[in-house]
């Protein structure tokens, strides 16, 4: 079931410069590991499950955990989004009716890749547009248009009173 | 910016009321709101962004979910030796930067050429005629007149015995008294001294030359605990040929 609170931003950090979050969202996780959190809702967006989405991110972790040869942190967060990526763009759309709903992020989830993950990815501010670009393995040139058609998609999915 | 190429990069863009844009975006923002119908799809976009974003706001991550991925990220282990970790790299780089520094010193360095015995050469090389008694003997000879003049243990290897001496000092270098004789013949400097003083160690009887400066050159050697210096105004060669002269 997703908790719903009001007023807190999503990403733990904003590559445009945006409103940071607040310490008490970003408690428990060490500084360098504060994009989990991100992970998780982006994770929740292609699995459409929290236990799934908990799952993939643990798998990630793990991933990245036993990659030594990943240094920075920037490189790291960048890694671990695509691993997400790579591991949820052919998952099925889990329906309505299939167990837990997932309200609003609901719309995200029944969008297309790699509009879905463009669009969710470039919501949490996380990356720049080149690096976004390189993590859905995109050319910087085709994002503009992949955007376009997930907004598209996206205001067409929710009900104009939602 | 042409609209176009400007609508293109705001649709990377997320409109963020609390933040800066940077200046290209700006830029963007401009061009587009020259054109209305650019501008009506932008406007679009912010309302979708805003609506977007006002979903993923409202998403919580469960406390198990946070908790379960803390314990993983505090289990893992301290970071194992590296070699691409960028601080393992800088130490690796000042390493090598050492050791090339180290080995370009030395190498700048004579060979074989003891530094002690270098500094008393240059000392003699740029000494004056003032300390320096006229004398006419045979340098093999000259053991007497130093042991009058207060230095004991003078005495030549057997193939420089024979060279006409011109002058003879006892100076002082270090507080240690070292013999000096001006070879009449070729112009250079014998020295000779007591090898233990200075800490000089070479193989018995083994001849190395070096160039001091690019004025002055010696050859040195250590027979019996007696260390021996040729100082010539010249190359190394030409310390050489005075070697030879004197083995003929």
């Amino acid at each position: 079931m997703v908790r719903v609170h009001a007023g807190q931003p999503i990403s733990a950090r904003d590559a445009r410069g945006a409103t940071p979050l607040p310490e008490s969202f970003m408690s428990h996780l060490p500084k360098d590991w504060r994009f989990l959190r991100a992970g998780w809702v982006y994770a929740l967006i292609l699995t459409g499950r929290e236990d799934a989405a908990t799952k993939m991110v643990e798998g990630a972790l793990q991933g990245i955990i036993r990659r030594h040869d990943v240094v920075s942190v920037k490189r790291r967060r960048r890694l671990f989004f695509a691993m997400l990526f790579r591991e949820g763009r052919n998952l099925p759309c889990v329906g309505e009716g299939a167990g837990e709903p997932v309200c609003g992020l609901r719309f995200f989830h029944e969008l297309a890749e790699p509009g879905r993950s463009a669009l969710s990815l470039l919501y949490l501010r996380l990356f720049s547009v080149d690096e976004l670009a390189d993590v859905l393995g995109k050319s910087e040139k085709e994002l503009p248009d992949i955007l376009a058609g997930a907004r598209g998609a996206l205001s067409g999915k929710w009900p104009a009173a939602v | 910016m042409r609209d176009l190429a400007a609508r293109r990069l705001l649709a990377c863009h997320v409109d963020d009321p609390n933040g800066d844009s940077p200046p290209e975006v700006r830029k963007a923002l401009a061009a587009v709101r020259n054109s209305p119908e650019l501008n009506e799809s932008y406007e679009e976009q912010v309302r979708i962004d805003a609506r977007a974003l006002a979903f993923l706001k409202e998403v919580e991550v469960p406390d198990e979910a946070v908790s379960r991925l803390a314990a993983q990220v505090a289990a893992i282990p301290a970071r194992p030796f590296n070699p691409r970790d960028p601080a393992i790299i800088a130490v690796i780089i000042g390493f090598i930067l050492l050791v090339v520094v180290l080995t370009w010193n030395f190498l700048g360095r004579p060979a074989g050429f003891p530094p002690d015995a270098f500094e008393i050469a240059e000392e003699v090389a740029l000494m004056d005629d003032e300390p320096f008694e006229v004398v006419e003997f045979p340098v093999g000879d000259l053991e007497d007149w130093f042991v009058l003049k207060g230095f004991d243990g003078f005495r030549v290897p057997d193939f420089l015995a024979g060279m006409q001496a011109g002058s003879a000092a006892i100076v002082k270098i270090e507080n240690q008294p070292v013999a000096v004789v001006g070879l009449r013949d070729s112009g250079a400097r014998l020295v000779v001294f007591n090898a233990a003083a200075f800490d000089i160690a070479l193989p018995d009887g083994q001849w190395t030359s070096a160039q001091l400066d690019p004025l002055h050159a010696s050859s040195v050697s250590v027979e019996r605990g007696v260390c021996f210096l040729i100082v010539v105004r010249g190359e190394a060669a030409d310390v050489e040929r005075i070697l030879r002269a004197g083995r003929r």
